[in-house]
Parts: C-alpha cells; sequence; structure tokens
C-alpha cells in the first residue's frame, strides 16, 4: 500500500522535475541508475543470505530459543539473533508477536525487533562502505547497547 | 590491481551466498526447494523501494542546492534542523541501509554529521509505516513505549557518535 504512494508521489515529482527542466532531470535520472547500479551487488548478496537465513528462522525454531523462562540467555541470544539479520519490520513483527504468545517474554522479544532493525552484522560491510569502520561499528554497538537498556526497562514496565 | 580487489571485495557475498546454496541443496534438497520457490512475497518488497530511493535521491542531488540544504539541516539549522531530519526519517521506505546512500547524499550537500544521524536512527526505527505496523502486531502500549525509548536512543547515540568521531573523519565521509 505504502509502496504505491512512494511510487505515485515519486512519479509526479519526476513529472514536475521533467517540466522544470528537463536537462535536470535526465541528470537525476543518471545519478539515480549509477548509484542504482553501485548499490545492486551489495544488495544481491545481502538477500541471497537473509533468505537462507529466514528459511531456517521461522517462528517455532525461535521460539524454542527464546521461549518462557529463558532468562538472560534468552536475551543475548536474541540480542544475537537480531544483530546478525536484517529482517523487513513486515516479517519481525508478526514473528514477534508470535514470539509472545508462544511465551517470550518482552525483554527478550524487544531486543530482538531493536537489534532487527537497527544492528545489522550482515549490513556491515555496507555500512562500512558509506561510513568507514570506525563510525560503523560505534552506531551498532551503541544500538545494541540500548537495546538491552530498553528491554530492561520494557521489563520493568510492562 | 586496486580495481580487480574492489571486485572480489564487491561480490564474495554473492559468492558465499552461492556457495551456501550450493551445500544446502546438497544436504537438505527439501529446504533448497523452499529457499528458492517465491514463499515469501516480502522480500519483493526490498528491491521494490530500491528505483524510487534512487530516483529520489538523484532528484535530491541535482535540485537541492548546497545552500538549501545547509539552511535545513547544516552547520547552523539548529534544533530545527534535527526536527527536519528526524520528520525526514519517519517518512523513510525499507530497511536502514537503505537510508546508507540517502544519508551520506544530505551529508555531501552539508548536512550536519548530527542531523544525518538523527535521520538514520528515526528510518530505522520510527517510520510511520512501521509504527503503524508495531501498534498491529503488538499492541498500542508497547508501540508507544518503545517509541520514547528508541527516541532517546536516537538522539544519545546520534551525540555521542557525533562527539566521539573527529573532524577529519566526518569529512571524509564526503568523499565517497
Amino acid at each position: 500500500m505504502f509502496t504505491i504512494i512512494l511510487y505515485i508521489i515519486i512519479a509526479l515529482t519526476l513529472l514536475v522535475s521533467f517540466f522544470k527542466s528537463k536537462e535536470k532531470t535526465c541528470q537525476a535520472l543518471k545519478y539515480a541508475f549509477t548509484s542504482l547500479i553501485e548499490l545492486l551487488p551489495k544488495l544481491i548478496g545481502l538477500f541471497l543470505i537473509i533468505t537462507i537465513l529466514l528459511s531456517y528462522l521461522n517462528t517455532e525454531f525461535v521460539s524454542k530459543i527464546l521461549g518462557e523462562n529463558s532468562g538472560v540467555l534468552g536475551v543475548f541470544i536474541a540480542c544475537l539473533l537480531g544483530s546478525i539479520v536484517i529482517i523487513p519490520t513486515m516479517i519481525a513483527y508478526p514473528m514477534a508477536a508470535e514470539l509472545l504468545k508462544m511465551g517470550a517474554g518482552y525483554a527478550q522479544v524487544t531486543v530482538f525487533i531493536t537489534t532487527i532493525t537497527m544492528v545489522g552484522l550482515l549490513t556491515l560491510p555496507m555500512e562500512i562502505e558509506f561510513f568507514r569502520k570506525n563510525i560503523a561499528i560505534k552506531r551498532n554497538v551503541l544500538a545494541i547497547f540500548f537495546a538491552i537498556l530498553s528491554s530492561a526497562v520494557v521489563t520493568i514496565i510492562m | 590491481m586496486k580495481k580487480m580487489v574492489y571486485m572480489i571485495k564487491e561480490y564474495s557475498i554473492i559468492l558465499l551466498a552461492l556457495i551456501l546454496y550450493l551445500i544446502i541443496y546438497f544436504l537438505d534438497y527439501d529446504k533448497f526447494k523452499f529457499i528458492i520457490s517465491p514463499h515469501d512475497s516480502s522480500f519483493l518488497e526490498m528491491f521494490i523501494v530500491l528505483p524510487p530511493i534512487m530516483i529520489l535521491i538523484g532528484l535530491i542531488n541535482v535540485w537541492v542546492s548546497k545552500d538549501l540544504m545547509i539552511k535545513l539541516m547544516g552547520e547552523n539549522s539548529g534544533m530545527k534542523g534535527s526536527i527536519v531530519a528526524f520528520l525526514l526519517g519517519t517518512v523513510g521506505v525499507g530497511p536502514l541501509y537503505m537510508a546508507f546512500p540517502v544519508a551520506i547524499m544530505f551529508l555531501e550537500k552539508g548536512a550536519t554529521f548530527f542531523n544525518i544521524f538523527i535521520f538514520m536512527g528515526a528510518w530505522a526505527s520510527i517510520k510511520v509505516t512501521q509504527l503503524l505496523f508495531e501498534m498491529q502486531s503488538l499492541g498500542v502500549k508497547y508501540t508507544l513505549i518503545r517509541l520514547l525509548l528508541n527516541f532517546i536512543n536516537i538522539v544519545l547515540t546520534a551525540a555521542i557518535i557525533n562527539t566521539s568521531v573527529s573532524e577529519n573523519e566526518k569529512r571524509s565521509l564526503s568523499k565517497t
């Protein structure tokens, strides 16, 4: 749904740009194309690996590890799992909801979700290309730290 | 020679993936069949947002002058700049790594280092599309709590990285 809106907005913007300046619009498209070509190898590799990971990482398997009473160990495992993968939220959130139903605690689920969205070991190579090693690693480490902190707070509140 | 090393790095992940596929093919054929079957449309999502985002980057590159970017999110934009960065992040589409090229583009045009990290943080965890979905799957109360936590998280992370990275390093990013 949102993708359709996105495409419509971009199409309209392109149209406006085209009428304002054909030349600039062509420049923009050329730039877009070259950026796309640069990005593609990284994304295809990522996609292939995530497909493999996700086919093994279904809800039953994860709930066995992160289930009820998995405690602090569960939190760390959730953290590890989430950090490695970067899953589309479309999959991650329903999975998290299922995990909760199957008995996982809010702590584990929160760490899982936070690290899934903010930390990516798999995307680290790509991030390093854009941001250099130092910054990329710092950001991910900080994200992990705050993920664990968040999970502690959520456990207290929920 | 340098170009070759670069190419190898670029394609090494794809190579690794293909090797894994081969291994799975031989060890667990059923799993292999499952993996390569189109069982999950959500992956199309990953690639489907790519063209529009690339076009957006192209358009921004061509139409948004450095002056405009600096006014919006640059050196002296202060809190207003950060709010702009945050709002831009919330309308993101796709996972965090989609934000990288956009963020770098903002940086090259003159946005501050701090602001682009706010932008990326918002994109990663507080996208509007994501929030709605989270409320649907996990409840409003949980989403709001996490929203607040994420917000604090984003601001603190951006601040910490901003202060702990040297000016030289920040400038070196723009030459990517």
